[in-house]
């Protein structure tokens, strides 16, 4: 029995098809293509992971050695409690003039406190003291005071 | 004599057996693919799942091939979540690494001042005018030191210098007061790193 050539291919090729779409081959190959999606993706995730994963440690390490913190609220607190004036800083985040004038030791005890706590520094500094020499007549003298024009800068911590 | 081609008006034909033959070869690969592609792609899952092993388990991805593709959405999202929370954490890296540094800077500034002002019955350390601001720093104070011996403003000099300042130091006045033994100064100190 012999048919036409061309019939004969074409049939074939009709039977291949057929079959292949009978047993979901079609699935095989779309089932390649996500994996290698997959992959990909989870290959993206995994170093994400990775890398997000150092940063909070690395950032925990800094934290620690900001310590110990104090909040907006403490330093609202120490400059009301030494009678100096508190401005925020428009367009900064955390930035504060701190102006007034008030007594040696009450300025020396400020800028203890912004020592102390890591996440507020001194950004500038400018003071001035009202007396004008140094030796002291108690009679005489009116008591010192400091005038203090500072920036301070803070970072928000944990 | 003229030389006849038997085959020029043959018509093209296949025989049934060269038929079954190429229809078995390329049935072939269909079978193979149909029996054998449940067990691939359950190693392929397999191997994808334990080479991602820790961010499978963490992220609670399941690798099944019924939800294949909306997991795939899902790791995608999880993908650009992940990005903006590594740039934010960078910014707060970068944030915190610069205020650090300053902090160190003055930080170190202000404590070699007060590791040398000093306020008792031999030298007197009164501070007139403070100001410091980026890496410049200039100061005007009195001081009542016995001459005998070194006056602190020196040695705040010379702290300066070497904590990388370069320092310029003018003696506004530098008098002896006879009846204290004291000498009275004022010095102006300037410093820039």
């Amino acid at each position: 029995m012999r048919i036409s050539r061309r019939l004969g291919i074409i049939l074939a090729i009709l039977l291949f098809v057929g079959f292949a779409g009978f047993f979901d081959v079609y699935d095989y190959l779309r089932f390649n293509f996500l994996i290698k999606r997959m992959d990909s993706q989870l290959n993206v995730l995994s170093v994400l992971d990775r890398n997000v994963m150092q940063k909070k440690a690395y950032i925990n390490v800094l934290n620690d050695v900001m310590q110990p913190q104090a909040s907006e609220k403490d330093l609202q607190n120490i400059t009301a409690d030494l009678g100096l004036s508190l401005k925020k800083i428009e367009g900064e985040d955390m930035a504060y003039k701190v102006t007034g004038t008030c007594l040696p030791s009450d300025f020396k005890r400020i800028v203890a406190w912004l020592m102390h706590h890591g996440n507020f520094r001194i950004d500038s500094l400018s003071v001035q003291n009202s007396v004008k020499t140094a030796v002291s007549v108690p009679s005489m003298m009116t008591v010192p005071r400091i005038s203090i024009d500072m920036i301070v800068v803070g970072v928000m911590g944990r | 004599m003229v030389k006849t081609n038997l085959y020029r008006n043959k018509k093209p034909v296949l025989k049934w057996g060269s038929f079954l033959v190429l229809t078995i070869a390329l049935l072939a690969p269909v079978f193979a693919v149909r029996f054998t592609i449940e067990f691939y792609k359950k190693s392929t899952m397999d191997i994808l799942a334990s080479k991602y092993v820790g961010v499978v388990q963490k992220y609670d991805i399941s690798v099944k091939s019924a939800d294949l593709a909306s997991e795939i959405e899902r790791i995608e999202g999880l993908n650009n979540s992940m990005k903006t929370m590594a740039a934010n954490l960078q910014k707060q890296i970068n944030a915190y690494e610069t205020h650090l540094k300053r902090l160190f800077d003055s930080d170190s500034l202000l404590k070699t001042i007060f590791s040398v002002w000093v306020q008792n019955s031999e030298n007197w350390m009164v501070l007139s005018h403070l100001d410091m601001r980026d890496s410049k720093v200039s100061m005007t104070f009195f001081e009542l030191y016995n001459p005998e011996l070194r006056s602190s403003g020196q040695t705040l000099e010379e702290r300066l210098t070497l904590s990388g300042y370069r320092v310029q130091k003018s003696i506004d006045y530098d008098v002896e007061m006879s009846f204290q033994n004291k000498n009275v100064t004022r010095i102006t100190l300037e410093g820039e790193k």
